[in-house]
């Protein structure tokens, strides 16, 4: 027997098999179902990705204080600990936390098995808080209609050209913290001009923990967008 | 932390050339192409890296060769057209007309293109 291959003397010849297969098909197929589950269920989900501490947890209570509890559900997704959840619940909005440990980012399955333990039945609104980070949750389907990035002005207006492919995707960037945006020189000008030759399509919108009414555009806009998803015939 | 983004990926790759060898009774991978949009989180690096740690442990693919075609995004014009190179991924808009009413045609995807081995 040839030591090579292992073929009896006659060396046999390679084939080669055409594939064209998506590496992320499975995760991708769980997605799709995932989406489509919740747009049945007239529920509108949106994947909420920024930094570490660039306000996610924030913008999620901010929004919270202008729309029934009672619609709202949130997947929590972080490396470790529930201390998002607990915030959460002490507004009584039902919350789920993925501690994904040593993952940088939340996967189809995640989501899955995460809707498999939640009552949603009345709500209206599921926000997928995307474990903090700027890189990884980039492009990952989970079953979300729509992405939103929380950048915050403390990160500095440089973010949207470094770390483009999270900016790329999304539907609306908030630029969190925005009370302090003096304090340290945030350069709205050059950011927001950089986010357009990104995301031409992009919504921007301006958030403060310091001020309340500040929420309420973003409130609008998810109203708007779950109104857009359930008129929508055919989900893609 | 980012580095270990693309060992899941890697794992996953892994799992579909094992299911497609079985499938097509191929004993040994010779090699494996796969296609990577510059578009995706995914880098060519630390997927080559994990690949080569993680074919020792299998017999199929232990001498594979992963092959890694690199592909620029491509986008379309909603303006004017035109489709063009995105050259880096944040300039994201026609060179053509400047429109920034743009769809993205190519880049995204990371694919296997085809297994070799006998
Ligand atoms: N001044 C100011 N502080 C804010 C604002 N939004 C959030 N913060 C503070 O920033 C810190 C982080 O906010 P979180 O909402 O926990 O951020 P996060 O993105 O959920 O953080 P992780 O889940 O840990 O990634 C907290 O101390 C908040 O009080 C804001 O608009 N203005
Ligand atoms: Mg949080
Ligand atoms: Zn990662
Ligand atoms: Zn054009």
């Amino acid at each position: 027997m040839c030591e090579e291959c292992g073929c009896n003397g006659e060396k046999q010849k390679d084939k080669m098999i055409f594939l064209d297969k998506s590496v992320t098909e499975l995760n991708d197929s769980i997605a799709d179902k995932t989406r489509i589950f919740l747009k049945e269920k007239s529920i509108l989900c949106i994947n909420i990705m920024g930094a570490p501490g660039s306000g996610k947890t924030t913008v999620i209570e901010g929004i919270a204080d202008l729309i029934p509890r009672k619609e709202i559900a949130v997947i929590q997704g972080d490396l470790e600990s529930d201390v998002d959840k607990k915030r959460l619940e002490k507004m009584n909005i039902e919350t789920f936390q993925i501690n994904t440990h040593s993952g940088c980012h939340l996967n189809a399955d995640m989501i899955e098995s995460a809707i498999s333990g939640m009552n949603l039945d009345g709500k209206k609104y599921l926000f997928i808080e995307n474990v903090g980070n700027l890189v990884c949750p980039a492009g990952v389907k989970m079953g979300q209609h729509i992405n939103i990035v929380i950048s915050s002005t403390t990160e500095g207006s440089d973010k949207p050209k470094k770390y483009p492919l999270v900016f790329m995707d999304s539907r609306l960037i908030v630029i969190s913290k925005y009370d302090l945006k003096d304090a340290v020189d945030f350069n709205e000008k050059g950011y927001v001009d950089d986010i357009v030759k990104i995301n031409g399509r992009a919504r921007i919108i301006k958030t403060s923990s310091k001020d309340s009414e500040s929420f309420t555009e973003m409130a609008h806009f998810i109203e708007h967008e779950r109104k857009h998803l359930l008129e929508r015939e055919h989900e893609h | 932390m980012l580095k270990m983004h693309e060992l899941s990926i890697t794992k996953k790759l892994i799992e579909m050339i094992e299911k497609e060898a079985k499938q097509n009774k191929i004993k040994t991978i010779t090699s494996v192409t796969v296609e990577l949009g510059s578009l995706t989180s995914y880098k060519k690096e630390p997927l080559s890296f994990y690949f080569d740690a993680l074919k020792k442990e299998s017999a199929l693919i232990k001498k594979t060769k992963l092959i890694v075609n690199e592909i620029k995004g491509r986008l379309k014009c909603e303006s004017c057209g035109e489709e063009s190179t995105i050259e880096e991924p944040y300039m994201i808009f026609c060179p053509e007309c400047e429109s920034y009413n743009v769809g993205i045609v190519k880049g995204k995807d990371f694919k296997i293109l085809n297994i070799s081995g006998k």
